[in-house]
Order: structure tokens, then sequence, then C-alpha cells
């Protein structure tokens, strides 16, 4: 058996064309399934983007009938209606808990991953980590609503910024630690010989590394920050200061249930998630790590 | 360069000792090589050099001065590892480069010695390149150019070899042994191979649970192995080990009365283990009869593993033997080579 000398560089795959594979019986049906499986997943937000364009009455006729309106994306983007600065309220809460949430988590795996603390203080952070996300967030309500009361924080985007940041970090932590633990260890003692201090490791030889965990957790961090509804509600009071989640269910009033502007604004909410998903899932898979070892 | 001492050197997992007090002296430009089983110590003895485990006892010192204090980065030590651990998000280039930046050298200097170390492992072409886009040989390269360009005091090598394929490692070995020649650095060298350790190092240091079953150089090893333990590591295939009695004349073994140079007079009547290595066998008529059991012919040689006074022996022949399974040929003992242990305790008898 023979290797790659040392002065070859590993072939690229060779540029042949990709034939098309013929489909076993157990292969056509599964194919079925998955087809199937993205009807189910992906028609109802292809249902609702279609509603955004059809006038109510033609929504709640009872036969099918399509009347083409922007009228509803123009309503819920008036100045008189309160969506535009729930827009702006949900990207602000959205970036803060993000960066913030990227920070404190970043900074918590790494210490589980890394740092030669107390076995036993680890187990209790990280078994903590696991289990605070299971608790129900109606029960961290009232806690939350008195300490935002006495720091002044009631109603403030600085308020829903803190809790997202608390209720999305036990996740985004375990997510952070399982990334830095996929750091071959030999790489931070490398780096200690080569002469880094453990801050200039840390900054240039980790940090980099594990981009691709931070995405990740930045991405899931965003999407339950965006979807957050209990804390929204219950930590504002309505209208502009609250954030997009709680104006969307506002449309749903007990004597008239808007369904154009609830489309609209239900798909203004659902397509940016969607397009940061699929920009950001090529970065997830980049693998950054290959060619670290072996 | 400079010359490192090992004193007495615990290491201890909690309260698992692994390695149990070694000693030994490393010159100024010397080649040695610890070798030894998974297990033995080799490794954490060497992580230990290299600061990236703390030393339970003892001490060590790099040129005259105690590190056991000092962390990884001021011992002037350039270690490469089984992994090679290169940085993979650096292209080969900065890899190199990343001590010397850290040290704040001038961009000329960089230059001057990446290039350097670039020119002497020929790696010139590949500097634009990341590790992934590399072959494992040139990524053991990049790893050696990593440790150069820091020009060191000491280099450490952990298995370095391991991860290529049998004949990219042989070449590679000749590789490593000429630089170290040309560049004169004391080196310490982990390896579990005695190939490898026996082809490159000026004196190896054997390990077994954490002790130094024997130091010496290479041949010195392989000719006087203090105990049982080194004679059955260093040497491929290993030594026969055959249980007999002294003699007067020999060892006697079954039927068998096996010649050694050793004073067996003195050991008349104890019970030995006698040593003798597969190449130290040869067929004459005049030798005591053996049943084939296994042929290995390997082009260069044959390797027979026979049955002679019920006990099982590999021997080596340069020239090719035509013996088949079941067929008996005869044997003679090369006596000036044999090598006689203690039964009990499995060290060597004078």
């Amino acid at each position: 058996m023979t290797g790659p000398t040392p002065n070859t560089v590993l072939p690229a795959a060779p540029p042949g064309r990709v034939r098309r594979r013929r489909l076993t019986g157990s292969q056509s049906l599964c194919e079925i399934a998955l087809a199937g499986a993205l009807v189910i997943f992906t028609a109802p937000i292809l249902w609702m983007i279609l509603l955004t364009f059809q006038t109510d009455r033609a929504i709640i006729s009872m036969s099918w009938e399509f009347q083409f309106t922007v009228q509803n994306i123009l309503a819920i983007l008036s100045p008189d209606e309160p969506f535009r600065t729930q827009t702006l309220n949900s990207i602000a809460i959205v970036a803060g808990t993000v960066i913030l949430c990227g920070i404190a988590s970043t900074l918590a795996g790494y210490s589980l991953s890394r740092l030669r603390m107390n076995r036993w203080l680890k187990y209790l952070v990280a078994g903590s980590c696991a289990i605070l996300p299971l608790l129900p967030p109606m029960a961290l309500v009232p806690g939350f609503y008195v300490t935002l009361i006495q720091t002044g924080l009631l109603g403030s985007l600085t308020g829903l910024i803190l809790l997202n940041t608390i209720l999305n970090l036990p996740f985004a932590t375990l997510l952070m630690k399982i990334g830095f633990d996929e750091i071959p260890p030999a790489l931070q003692e490398a780096a200690s010989i080569d002469g880094a201090s453990d801050l200039r490791t840390f900054t240039t030889i980790m940090l980099p590394l594990v981009a691709p965990s931070l995405i990740t957790t930045s991405l899931i961090t965003a999407i339950m920050t965006w979807n957050e509804f209990l804390m929204g509600l219950t930590m504002t009071s309505g209208g502009t200061t609250s954030p997009l989640s709680v104006g969307i269910a506002s449309l749903v009033q007990p004597y008239e249930v808007r369904w154009g502007q609830l489309a609209a604004i239900g798909s203004l909410a659902v397509v940016p998630i969607m397009i940061i998903s699929l920009v950001a899932s090529k970065r997830i898979i980049a693998g950054m790590t290959r060619g670290a070892v072996k | 360069m400079a010359s490192v001492e090992i004193r007495d050197v615990k290491k201890s997992y909690a309260s698992l000792p692994v390695i149990h007090g070694v000693s030994f002296d490393i010159r100024d430009g010397e080649f040695v090589s610890l070798v030894g089983p998974s297990g033995c110590g080799k490794s954490t003895l060497l992580r230990m050099l290299a600061g990236l485990e703390e030393i339970s006892d003892g001490a060590i010192r790099i040129g005259g001065t105690v590190v056991n204090d000092v962390p990884p980065k001021d011992r002037d030590i350039a270690m490469v590892f089984q992994n090679y651990a290169l940085y993979p998000h650096m292209t080969v280039a900065e890899n190199m480069a990343f001590s010397l930046k850290l040290k704040k050298a001038g961009r000329e200097e960089i230059g001057d010695k990446v290039g350097r170390a670039a020119r002497i492992l020929n790696l010139e072409k590949l500097l634009d390149r990341y590790p992934r886009q590399l072959s494992g040989g040139q990524r053991q390269r990049v790893a050696m150019g990593r440790a150069i360009v820091r020009d060191p005091e000491v280099f450490l090598f952990d298995e370095p070899l391991s991860n290529l394929d049998a004949k990219l490692r042989v070449s590679m070995r000749a590789e490593s042994k000429a630089l170290q020649k040309r560049l004169g650095t004391t080196t310490v060298y982990v390896t579990h191979d005695q190939v490898e350790a026996m082809t490159m190092a000026d004196r190896i240091v054997v390990m077994r649970n954490g002790v130094i079953e024997q130091i010496g150089a290479p041949l010195e090893l392989y000719d006087r192995p203090a105990n049982l333990f080194v004679a059955g590591f260093i040497g491929s295939p290993a030594m026969n080990i055959l249980e007999g009695r002294a003699e007067a004349g020999g060892i006697r073994i079954g039927d068998l009365l096996l010649p050694a140079e050793m004073a067996t007079q003195t050991l008349s009547g104890k019970s030995v283990l006698y040593g003798i290595r597969p190449e130290h066998v040869a067929i004459d008529d005049s030798g005591a009869p053996a049943e084939v059991i296994v042929t290995e012919p390997t082009g260069s040689e044959t390797q027979l593993v026979v049955r002679m006074a019920g006990q099982e022996l590999t021997c080596a022949f340069r020239e090719r033997i035509a013996a088949m399974p079941g067929d008996i040929i005869r044997l003679v003992f090369d006596g000036r080579q044999a090598h006689l242990f203690d039964k009990e305790s499995g060290t060597r008898l004078p």
C-alpha cells in the first residue's frame, strides 16, 4: 500500500458527470414520504403568504376565489398602526439578545469545556443548563416581573433583551460547550508552547474554530427570541412598546379577526427567519476543523 | 541547544501513581528516544518536559535551570504532536509564523525564518495552503517547520510518524534524523515503535509501567538487554525465551544441552531462562531436531516457527529455506550470542 508522497497535493475529485442513480423501491418510497413531509411543512407558510395578497372578503368567502390586493401590506405598514415600531422593537431585542447571549454563552461554554474547575461545580452548571429550559416560562414570570419593576426596566427593550438572554443562555451555553469540546486539546497545547497566553489562545485559536457553533447558537437564539411571546406580553404595556409577536396576537379581536393583515404580518415575521436559516446553514456545515488532526 | 536533566520525577493522577521516580540525563545535542508499550508513561514524561502536565515530585532541568514551575512558552522548547495540531484556520506560512508573531518579531525576520524552514523541509510551494489541503506527510513537515522556526533549545516529538503509512514513515524517519543532525538540537522522541527508536536515536530509554527498564545506545540494548522485558521489546522478531536448567556445559532444556558462553558453572543447578535471537539460530546437520510449524518467507529472509523440546521458537534465516510445516529440521544455537535471565526476577545473569 502506498500513501501520497510528501510533495504531492491531494487530488481534487474528478470533474466527471454525475450519473443519476437508479432508485430502488424503498428509496422511491422514502423520496415520496420526504416530498409529502415537505408539502406538510411548507403548505401553511405558502398559504399564509397567499392570504397576504387576498382581500378579507375573499378569504372568508365560502367559495374559492382570489382577489389580488396589496392593501393588507399597506395597512400594516401605515404609520397609524404600531407594527412598524413593533418590528423595529423585535429586531432590537433579537440583536441585543444574540450579542449578549453570544458573548456570555461563548465564555461559559469555554469555561465548562476547557478550564480546570472543580468537577462537581462543572456538573452542577452543566446540569442546570440542561434542566432550566425544561421549566415552564410562566413559572418565571412573577420573579422576572418584580425584578424588572425594581430595576426600572419594566416595559423597556433593555428589560426584554435581558430576559430573553436569561431564557436562551442555558441552551446556548450547552451548544457552545459542545463546540469547544470538539476542538482538539492539542491545538490549545500547541498554542501555549508557541508562546500564546490564555487570552491570546482563546481569541486567535479557539474563537475562529468555534465560529460555526457560535453561528448555530446565534441563529437558534435569534429564532427563539423573534418568536418569544410570553415575556413580550407580560412585561410590556402593548402597542408600540411590545415586540412583533405580541402585535400579531392583537389582530385577533373578540369581535373581529383581520385575516389578511394577520397573514401579512405573519409573513413579515416568518420570512426574515427563513432567509437567515437558508444563508446560515451553509456556514454551519462548513466544518472548519477539517484537516486539524490526522 | 541545551542539556536536559530528569531527576527522580514522579507523576500521580489523584492517588494513582503513573510515573514512579525516573532519572536520566540528555546531553546537549543528543537524540534520545523514549520507548515502551502503551501506558508506560513515556508520553506523560514528555508532556511534563513540555510543561503540559504538572510534575508531582522531582525536578526537570533544561540548560541547568529547574523548569518545574515554568510555563510551556518560557521553556524554549518546540513540540511536534502525534496529530500535528496544526491551526486549521491558518495557512502553512501563518502556522509557522505564529510563534514568531507572538514574540513580536519583525516582518522581515519572520519572512526569513519561515522561508528558511520551508526550504529545509521542501514546503516552499505549499506556504499558502491550509492544513486540510495537505497530505499526511506534508502536514507532518509543517508541524516540524513550526518547531524549527522557533530555533528552540529542545525538540520534543510525540509519536509524530504514527499517523503515516509504512512507506512514508520510513522516508520521514530518515529525513527527521538527518534534520536533527543538521540542526544539532537536543531531541526527545517518544515512540512505541522500537524500530523507529533503534534507527533514529543516539540513546534509547525503555520504559514500562512508569519505570525505566534500561537506558543505552540502540545496539547496547540489543546486544545486552538488562532484563526479560527489554529482551522481548527490542528486536523484531522478538528474542526466543526457553526455560531450562544451568549445567556445567550449557543449559539443559529437556534432552537438549544448549551452548552458552556465560559462567554456567557458577549457576549450575539453577533454573534459568535462555534467550536466543531468531537470527542466532542456524540449520546444521549436527544440530538438535525441531518440527516446523509455520514458514514465513519475507523475501529478504525466511522466518520459521518451530517446536523444539516442547517449546516454540522463531528462527530467521537470510537464505531461502524450503521447509514445510511438519518437516523436521536440525538447528544449532550460537552460544556466544545467548542470553541468560533469572527465572524469578527476569534480570540478566552475567
